[in-house]
Parts: structure tokens; sequence; C-alpha cells
């Protein structure tokens, strides 16, 4: 389990986590942890150790007391863990120090300047290679607001590949437009272009690279800041078997737009 | 093996058995998160409404025309209010909730639910049940724009005109550190809800670094009920927040407010 630290367009990122899990029983881990900050120059994933966290503390860590090359991709993950790592690793570590289920133990992780800060509660786990993303975006606002989607992706083999991300109108398919996303990378996609209206719920759609996307909105004077996630299609119902209508809503999906096309 | 491990253990197992969120059972069910509604002439709501049963079906362009039926409950949990929002054609529709200006939701509504319909669209979803996880902005008469927050957990179904909570709680008091670290200069307003069917204790603990903790807060919060208590964080020193309660997960909506910015998010 990683935290995630962002940088985007001329927003600094900020990580706030603490040696304190949500709840009191599921990990009594309390061992001082190593943590390592990891990021990809695509060939391989860097190390670089960062100090130590004792149980009950915490730290905040902000993406301009980092490197450039280190948020070079526009994330940089942070890994507490008991083991040593070496400065260049293959893989992404697996073994998570830290755990727990209910809920995820988490971050605030999040973007600011310097009036405002907008944060989600984070942590990251690898994505498969092959996979695909569909979701769908209600997150634009108009008027005095810069519009983006970010997508976070994170994989264990550390290269950077491009992929392509589509855009529609999910009532009618109309086709908006093509941008681009990468692997372990959080790639910022400007949608005002694209000319949604206030009516439109935009669908996108990549059938090559998984990932995490969210709205960011940027007041365009800068007085406040708006970032969340959308809810992967399973989240669209509860109970029974979720991965395999998730199967199939995207199954569906694809298909129509195949035949729109 | 150590006593605490023991101990541990023993929680555990009489935690784990249950989850979070109980099946509503009764087929044709629909479920909701029990939303924050913040309406006065401070703050406003914007629900982003959708075709959910469109979103799984693979088609979001409407023939006819469809409801989402918003429920506004007071902080006890009563029901105030029910309202039929027809469901965009367009695929997205926010809509404005706010008391002032819509005299059929009551001033006293804390929050609210969206239940869209389940039956009538033959989804083919197996067992599973229609959720609206929703993405609620949110504003102050001084922000420039919402910020969002997705739904924090399922706690309502619906069918037939019967609401039932459907969150669990354990039988032992737990607690749940909220997973932000208070920073200030600014106002923290932590929104929690009860899911479940039956009242819940809830104490709220305020800490500081060395991990003193105090009791700002007590109340008992009914089913369905909701509660809003702030933490003016005026340093710049970190402190922490934890629930005391019998809650499965007594995870807050928290809202923090800094100059003319506002990050929302669940803790």
């Amino acid at each position: 389990m990683f935290f995630p630290i962002l940088k985007a367009l001329h927003l600094q990122g900020f990580l706030d986590f603490g040696y304190l899990p949500a709840n009191s029983w599921e990990n009594l881990e309390s061992r001082p942890m190593n943590l390592y900050a990891l990021w990809t120059d695509g060939d391989s994933w860097r190390s670089e150790f960062q100090g130590v966290i004792n149980r009950g503390e915490n730290i905040r860590i902000n993406s301009n007391s980092l490197r450039p090359e280190m948020l070079a991709t526009g994330i940089c993950l942070i890994y507490p863990t008991a083991d040593e790592l070496m400065p260049k690793l293959d893989l992404l570590p697996k073994k998570p120090y830290w755990f727990s289920n209910v809920p995820e133990w988490r971050c605030t992780s999040g973007l600011f300047n310097e009036g405002a800060q907008t944060s989600y509660q984070a942590e990251i786990y690898p994505l498969p290679s092959k996979a695909s993303m569909l979701t769908f975006h209600p997150f634009i606002q108009f008027n005095e607001i810069d519009n983006y989607l970010l997508v976070l992706n994170i994989t264990s083999e550390p290269a950077i590949e491009t992929h392509q991300i589509e855009l529609f109108n999910s009532s009618n398919l109309e086709r908006y437009g093509l941008a681009e996303v990468r692997t372990n990378s959080a790639s910022v996609i400007e949608l005002d272009e694209f000319g949604f209206t206030s009516s439109d719920l935009p669908l996108f759609i990549s059938k090559t690279m998984a990932g995490i996307p969210f709205g960011l909105g940027i007041a365009k004077d800068g007085s406040m800041l708006s970032l969340e996630h959308t809810h992967p299609p399973a989240s669209l119902v509860l109970f029974g078997n979720r991965n395999q209508i998730q199967s199939k809503i995207k199954k569906g999906w694809f298909q129509r737009i195949g035949e729109f096309k | 093996m150590k006593k605490s491990d023991l101990l541990r253990k023993a929680k555990y197992a009489l935690w784990i058995p249950r989850k979070i969120t109980r099946n509503p059972k009764t087929k044709g069910s629909v479920i909701s998160d029990l939303f924050p509604l913040r309406s006065d002439s401070q703050w406003q709501t914007h629900f982003e409404l959708l075709n959910v049963a469109g979103l799984i079906s693979g088609d979001n362009a409407l023939t006819q025309d469809k409801y989402a039926r918003f429920i506004f409950f007071d902080g006890d949990g009563e029901k105030l209010a029910e309202k039929l929002i027809s469901i965009p054609s367009s695929g997205r529709k926010t809509v404005f909730l706010n008391s002032e200006s819509d005299p059929s939701i009551s001033s006293r509504a804390s929050s609210f639910a969206v239940f869209h319909e389940s039956s009538r669209d033959g989804l083919d979803i197996g067992e599973s049940f229609l959720a609206e996880r929703g993405y609620t902005g949110y504003s102050l008469s001084n922000s420039a724009i919402r910020g969002y927050v997705h739904g924090n957990f399922d706690s309502l179904s619906y069918k037939d005109g019967k609401i039932k909570a459907i969150g669990n709680k354990g039988l032992l008091t737990r607690l749940y550190t909220v997973q932000h670290p208070l920073r200030g200069p600014a106002t923290y307003e932590f929104f929690l809800s009860n899911p479940t069917p039956r009242p819940v204790s809830v104490k709220v603990l305020h800490g500081n670094e060395s991990k003193k903790w105090s009791e700002i807060e007590r109340f008992e919060l009914k089913s369905k009920g909701s509660r809003i208590f702030r933490v003016e964080k005026e340093d710049e020193g970190v402190s922490f927040i934890r629930i005391r309660s019998k809650f499965y997960l007594g995870r807050p909506v928290v809202f923090r407010i800094s100059g003319r910015g506002l990050d929302v998010f669940h803790g």
C-alpha cells in the first residue's frame, strides 16, 4: 500500500499522514517505520529514504520539498516499511506494513496554491498492466472555473507507457475528443476545450489502461480548488456479484461505443 | 500468545462476522447513502442527479419520463419531506437543494437520500441492488466554485414506501480515528449520521500531537439521524478526532473551511 504525493499544473501537492490506524483492532504494528519515496524513471523504480516515523507520529510532505525528477510524472509514492530498500527496484515492493480493511488505512493527499487546498482520502495499490477504465464524470462546473480530468495510474512495473482516453457524451455517444494518459503518472487533461454543457454527462473510456479518475476544478481567481474521484461502475450496485456486473457494464458500453463509431 | 493479542483476536471475532451494511433482503429494494444537506443563507448543496439505471444498462438516453425520490430527514432521523425529481434525459441534472428557495424542503432538514426506481427498469443485476452513492457539491455563499464529495457509506433501503436503515453496529464500543490530521487556521465541521436501525451513543474525542484525548462532544444519534460538530483550529499545530461508538464505521464527512476555500471529503 502506497500513499501518493501529486503535482499538477501550477498546483503543489501535499501528503498528510499519521502512524495511527483508523481503527484500534486490525493492525497493532508499532515498530518504527522507514519512509521511502518511490518514483519511476521509466526503467526502474527509484527509492530514497525520507526518514523514520514512530507510532503516533504525523508527517506532512509537500511536493516542493522533493526534487523535480521525483515528481516528473506528477506522482511520487510514499511507502512505510520495516525493511531497507535498494536505490533501484525492478518492481514496486509488495509487502504492506500498514493495512486495515474497515476502512482502508488512508492518508490525506491533495493539491494547494497560495490561498486554497483540496484533498481526498488516499491510498493507492498497483493496478494491472492490462486493464481498462470507464467512468462517468459529473464534476464539470461552469463560469469562473477551469476544469480538468486527473487520471492516476500506478503499476508494479516501472514503464511509463502512453495510452489513449476517449471522451464521449454518454447520452448520444457523440465523440468529443481524444487525449493521452500515461502509466505510473498523474495525467492531466484540460476539459473546457471539449465543449461539454452543464447537462452533458461525459463518458471517458480507455480500453487499454486502468486508472483512478478525478475531477479537478480550479477557481479562476485561485480562491478555491475542488478534487474528487468518481466511483468505478461496480458502485452503481450493492451486494451480489459486483465484479460480474462491472464487467457487464463495461462490455455493454464498449459495445455501444463500437456500434456508433 | 500475549494477553493483548488474545484480547484483540477476541474482539475481532465479535466484530468481523457482521458487515458494515446489511442486505436489504426485499427484492427490488433500492439503496441510498444519507447525504449531508447544508441549506441556509450561508451554505448551498447541489446533488448531481444521474440516470443510474441507464448507466448500468448501457443506454443513458431516456425514452420515457423517470423520477428519483428525494427524501429529507431532520437531525433525529424523522422524515420531513419527499420530492420526485425527474431524471435528466440528457445525462446530468445538477439539483440545487435549498430550503430558503424551495419551501417544500423544510428548514429543519439536515440530510437526504435519493432512491431510484429499480423494478420498472427490468435491470439484469442478479442479486445486487441498485445504489445511489452520489456526488454532492457544497459551497459557501462566498465560494467561487463547489467542492464535491462522493457518498460516505450505504445507509438506507427503500421499497414500496418503506425506508429501512441498513447499517450495522457492533456489540462492543470501538474507536474510529478520522484519517485526516487537523491543521489550522481553519474551521472544521464534521457530519456524522446513524445508518443503523437503533440509536447509537457517540463520544467525540479531540487529541493533540502527544495524543492526549479530551471529550468535546457527547450525543445520541437516533436511527437515520445526523449531527454536525465543529472544531475551530486556530493554530498551525496538528490535532486529531476520534469517534467512540458502536458504529462499525464511525466515519464522518469533513468540511474544512479556510479563507474563501472549502475542502470537503469523507474522513
